[in-house]
């Protein structure tokens, strides 16, 4: 299978790696932007959608975190089945309100947190600032599997 | 998200009573919407999240603060147990460790720890890791659970 894949580099030297499940090129761009705004070293793999992330993510991908957005919580179990993608932290971007069941199908199905996407472009760019400054600035990411 | 809107349930597994009081004190003085409730051993944190005696009137957590090495049971092992629970395995859990072993962090993601941290030094890095959990937190959409 051909993998229509966009690496989007946001410095030469990305010390990171991230894998996102976003076909729109408006969104694309704006995490990149964000991404340059704050200065993180990561460079970003765009993906089309589940197909395709499932097809790059059986091949060893480079990936420290999963940016996916409303994916079905069966996308989520079936990355959690292949074994380049067992520990990869995976944040879903959604619209589902707190409380609600599938939130509760997400972290079953082993999505690391699901975060609230937002009404609006400006809301979208607040929370994806602060996923992005989260992770990549403070949390210990799980070491990467020289399988 | 527990019965008090807004207000997010949290479980503090730590012996280490200086570092309790210290994050008790922080969200009590930035007045964060957060609860906090905390139990010193691995043995403690699994009759709390089962609601076994003493804890039969406890709330389910919307998230638990994990650290590694304690007395009892460790938190290796509540980790475990709770992923192996079908009543708990949804759980959201952030390890927060002085530990920066690799095995440690290679253990936890592949048990199914939502993130990894280690515990800051002193009174400013815990004040600033409690800003960047709560930024983050959040953000955050959540499960509904029984109480």
């Amino acid at each position: 299978m051909t993998l229509p894949t966009d690496k989007s580099t946001s410095f030469a030297s990305g010390a990171f790696y991230a894998l996102a499940l976003e076909p729109d090129p408006d969104r694309r761009l704006r995490i990149n932007q964000v991404l340059n705004s704050q200065s993180l070293a990561v460079q970003v793999t765009y993906v089309e959608d589940a197909e395709h992330l499932l097809g790059y993510c059986a091949q060893n991908p480079r990936a420290d975190l999963m940016l996916l957005k409303d994916v079905s919580p069966h996308l989520i179990r079936q990355l959690r089945g292949l074994e380049f993608c067992r520990r990869v932290p995976i944040v879903v971007m959604t619209s589902a309100q707190t409380g609600s069941g599938r939130l509760d199908d997400y972290y079953r199905a082993g999505c690391s947190f699901c975060v609230r996407s937002g009404s609006s472009n400006a809301e979208e760019e607040q929370a994806l600032r602060c996923v992005l400054q989260f992770w990549f600035s403070f949390v210990i990411l799980p070491p990467r599997l020289s399988l | 998200m527990s019965e008090q809107a807004g207000m997010m349930n949290l479980l503090l597994v730590d012996d280490d009573e200086g570092d309790v009081f210290m994050m008790s004190e922080l969200l009590q003085e930035m007045q964060l919407p957060i609860e906090l409730h905390a139990v010193s051993n691995g043995l403690q944190a699994m009759a709390y999240l089962r609601q076994e005696a003493p804890y039969q009137q406890a709330s389910r957590p919307d998230m638990v603060l994990l650290d590694l090495n304690m007395p009892r049971m460790d938190g290796r092992q509540v980790l475990s147990e709770v992923r192996s629970d079908p009543s708990l395995c949804g759980l959201p859990i952030v390890v927060l460790t002085t530990s920066q072993a690799r095995p440690d962090i290679d253990t936890c993601y592949e048990t199914g720890c939502n993130a990894y941290l280690v515990k800051p030094f002193g009174i400013d890095g815990l004040t600033d890791m409690v800003k960047r959990l709560e930024q983050f937190w959040s953000l955050l959409a959540l499960p509904a659970h029984e109480t």
